[in-house]
């Protein structure tokens, strides 16, 4: 019998110092500061809920997105990136399915000036043509392009299967026939619509003082118009299973295959995560003894349970040899609903998850971007703090239980020569 | 200042194996890498053994001498650390990230793994499916096929011109002797470098090593020469097709200084220049153009023959004026590059590797890098230094130069 650590001090562990504070303006945004010590690095996300929730023409949002650095009334597209990049950082901005995200990195001698251009991007972006014509050409071709990828393609016709009549349906680049109609009319109304303080969730990380970078914060985001974009999500059933198989020619077969899941308020949301690592997260997961070790299927094989605001699925991959992909389906299935687990491998699973996160947090931008992600998804940034200790409360009993009363059905794509 | 700053922290110790040893103390985390290095890649192998190094790399992952197959995985795991390893062409390593109570059990497990390997003839065929599904899945990939085209047509001699992963046949043939031979002759103290960095004290640490990896024996490391390229006397040009391509892919390639020389610094200080971020000069002026979907620039940091590239998406039929641009804005630059500029490049290359330190495994992976590849632990300690004694007059005879050389192209276009 093996011998499991409990990683108790692991959980007493935080990465860069301590002091936390939150604040919410007068409009709504609401801001999360994180003190660190070092070399005067900064790190920010700004997160706006809104994703592609109530899109009328599909990838609209992700446009509106690229287009903020494009430039704005008072500083052009070079200028937005040289403000990060002189100091070894950098800015981007995309949309993903729950919300739109602004990441940035300078140093503290560059903030003021960051936090200006920050705030000109989000409240006076020029949306020019021109850039608005390049910028839709480059995202029909990457959308076009993912064909080139069996994953990208695979991943695609699942969401079009697993997530119909959701907004998860398209990827946030888009949908061709309407990314050809978008206008800047478009942009711009998408751009009033889910630009709302009560939306707007930002979170620095860095080696700065809350007095002092406050201000700066509130001239930067107290422009931002009061309110709140509400959409609703729309969720899809999973209720019968199904297998698609689409052409590519290739030397694998791609196989990817969406489980029901719960939803991840409540409690069974972290007993799934624990779930999904004993399943397909790293060496000791079943799916790598099983399929890649055992049966020699594959070099990468892996599940994951991202965490939406609406349709919950897990997601498990495989790539394979086109003759050994048939019984690498069946297999997949099976381990993933009915291989053995035993409390062991429950206990192994929630230190892998204590020990990644923890990890993960080594960087500021990181740290930003857990702050902002868990609150604008709607745990409360606290959950940053409380994460380890809620994985590590799930028990053995709590994993058999939600495993017995989800992954009933599946919705599988094969993607083969 | 910083990174020289944080070099100051250094700490290395010649063992008396052969085997070095660098620790870098950290205050400022929770984490500590453990990596180690080996000076061989797929460049070291004879022409039977393609892919040995590689396959080597998953086989030290099949069991030792105390943990057995399967148990190391579990270790590392159970203490909520990350293991992994990487096999390039000149080199090999091995490395943990784990919170830094858990430092020791981790280096008790990488001297296990490279030190203390089973490398049983079940496991060889075992592994034999997995790496060729590894291979498999990389061909799946269009720009796999693209870059390793790329290293053929610019290689005629270099063992660089073969893929690190090998070839089927070859990987098909792997025998326990063919690996138990490699492995002596490269997984031994005087090719290793052992690399630690975190919240650790240092003299703990080389008690530590001292107790595992400084007991193994010292043995003389085979002098293998790698092939020397020729010199490129004409330009190449090879298209390929493929079907399952929407947008073409260009490759063009230069041969570059090596890493380590002088000469590389400017080398950096240009890719920084032409292609690295939106402030870059051919994102602007080709990019934000509408002429490509994506350019970037890089070299691929060998200790000799090197080569600087530029790698593009576009349209083929752009395909020429985006080439004509290339060449003309490296030529504008000779001329029009202000100083004001060329050293706001040298401060944004400075800075962003003050970005890159955040993390103890890239911290680690550089020292490695310096130590293994480079042969010099300077390359890492005065990385700064030598960045900012790059002059604009440097620059402009590298541009000069690479003008006036030959180059190699690889298109690959949609097939229809």
């Amino acid at each position: 019998m093996r011998f499991i650590i409990v990683l108790l001090f692991l959980l007493s562990l935080s990465f860069g110092g301590a002091r936390l504070r939150e604040y919410t303006l007068e409009n709504g945004v609401k801001i999360i500061l994180k003190e660190t010590h070092g070399k005067g690095l900064i790190s920010g996300s700004i997160f706006i809920r809104s994703g592609t929730h109530g899109e009328k023409k599909r990838g609209v949002t992700n446009l509106m997105a690229i287009l903020f650095t494009k430039g704005t009334k008072k500083h052009d597209a070079y200028k937005i990136a040289s403000m990060f990049e002189d100091y070894g950082g950098f800015v981007s901005a995309s949309a993903s399915d729950d919300y739109v995200e602004i990441s940035f990195s300078t140093k503290i001698e560059g903030l003021r000036e960051a936090l200006d251009v920050i705030r000109s991007m989000l409240s006076e972006p020029l949306f020019e043509d021109g850039d608005l014509r390049r910028e839709k050409q480059n995202t029909l071709k990457a959308l076009r392009s993912r064909k080139e990828r069996g994953h990208e393609l695979a991943m695609d016709r699942l969401r079009q299967i697993t997530y119909r009549g959701t907004s998860y349906e398209y990827a946030p680049l888009g949908k061709e026939e309407d990314l050809e109609s978008i206008t800047r009319e478009d942009v711009v109304e998408r751009w009033k619509e889910v630009l709302k303080a009560k939306n707007t969730v930002v979170s620095l990380v860095g080696d700065f003082k809350v007095e002092e970078v406050l201000p700066l914060l509130k001239d930067a985001l107290s422009e931002l118009p009061k309110g709140e974009y509400a959409y609703q999500v729309k969720e899809a059933d999973i209720s019968l299973s199904l297998l698609e198989r689409v052409k590519r020619e290739g030397s694998q077969a791609t196989i990817l295959c969406a489980f029901d899941a719960p939803a991840f308020r409540g409690e069974d949301y972290f007993a799934f995560k624990v779930l999904d690592a004993v399943l397909g997260d790293g060496m000791t997961s079943k799916l790598f003894k099983e399929l890649r070790e055992k049966k020699g299927y594959a070099y990468a094989v892996y599940s994951t349970y991202p965490t939406r605001l609406g349709s919950p699925r897990l997601i498990a991959y495989i790539g394979t040899s086109p003759e050994k992909k048939e019984q690498a389906i069946k297999d997949l299935i099976e381990v993933v609903k009915r291989h053995e687990i035993n409390p062991e491998d429950v206990e192994l699973a929630k230190n892998k998850i204590i020990g990644d996160f923890l990890l993960a947090h080594q960087t500021r931008a990181r740290q930003a971007w857990y702050l902002g992600f868990f609150e604008v998804m709607g745990f409360g940034w606290r959950m940053d703090l409380e994460y380890t200790q809620r994985i590590k409360e799930v028990d053995y009993q709590k994993v058999r239980d939600v495993r017995e009363r989800f992954l009933k059905f599946h919705h599988c794509v094969v993607v083969e020569p | 200042m910083a990174t020289l700053a944080l070099s100051m922290d250094l700490k290395t110790y010649r063992l008396d194996n052969g085997a070095t040893l660098v620790i870098k103390n950290r205050e400022d985390t929770e984490a500590v890498a453990i990596h180690v290095w080996f000076r061989v890649g797929s460049a070291y192998e004879d022409y039977h053994q393609k892919g040995i190094a590689h396959f080597l790399e998953h086989m030290l992952f099949n069991g030792s001498e105390k943990y057995p197959y399967g148990q190391l995985d579990y270790v590392v795991e159970s203490l909520g650390g990350n293991i992994n390893a990487g096999t390039s062409k000149d080199y090999t390593f091995y490395h943990i990230t784990i919170a830094k109570p858990y430092w020791r059990q981790a280096l008790d497990v990488l001297y296990q793994l490279t030190q203390r390997p089973l490398l049983l003839q079940d496991m060889v065929e075992k592994e034999k499916p997995i790496v060729i599904e590894e291979l498999r899945r990389g061909k799946d990939n269009p720009t796999t096929l693209l870059w390793e085209e790329f290293e053929k047509t610019i290689y005629k001699v270099s063992p660089y011109r073969h893929p690190i992963i090998g070839y089927e046949e070859t990987i098909r043939s792997f025998t326990r002797e063919m690996l138990l031979e490699f492995y002596r002759n490269f997984y031994q103290p005087k090719n290793m470098y052992i690399v630690v960095v975190g919240s650790v004290e240092p003299e703990e640490v080389k008690g530590a090593v001292l107790e595992t990896f400084g007991k193994e024996e010292g043995r003389a490391v085979p002098k293998v020469q790698k092939l020397p390229e020729p010199e490129q006397l004409e330009n190449r040009k090879v298209e390929l097709q493929d079907r399952r391509l929407e947008k073409s892919y260009w490759l063009i390639g230069w041969r570059a200084p090596a890493i380590g020389t002088k000469e590389y610094y400017t080398l950096l200080v240009l890719d920084q220049i032409l292609g690295s971020g939106r402030t870059s000069l051919f994102y602007r002026e080709i990019r934000e153009k509408g002429l490509v979907y994506s350019i970037s620039t890089g070299d691929f940091g060998r200790p000799k023959d090197n080569i600087f590239f530029v790698y593009a998406t576009l349209e083929k039929d752009k395909l020429e004026h985006v080439k004509a641009e290339v060449f003309e804005l490296l030529k504008k630059l000779t001329v029009s590059l202000e100083e004001e500029e060329f050293e706001k490049a040298k401060q944004r290359l400075i800075n962003s590797t003050l970005f890159s330190l955040e993390r103890v495994e890239t911290d680690s992976y550089y020292i490695g890098y310096s130590l293994a590849v480079v042969g010099l632990l300077d390359y890492y300690k005065f990385f700064e230094n030598n960045i900012r004694s790059v002059r604009k007059d440097d620059l402009v005879r590298m541009i000069g130069d690479l003008l006036s050389k030959p180059y190699s192209e690889v298109l690959m276009v949609p097939k229809r």
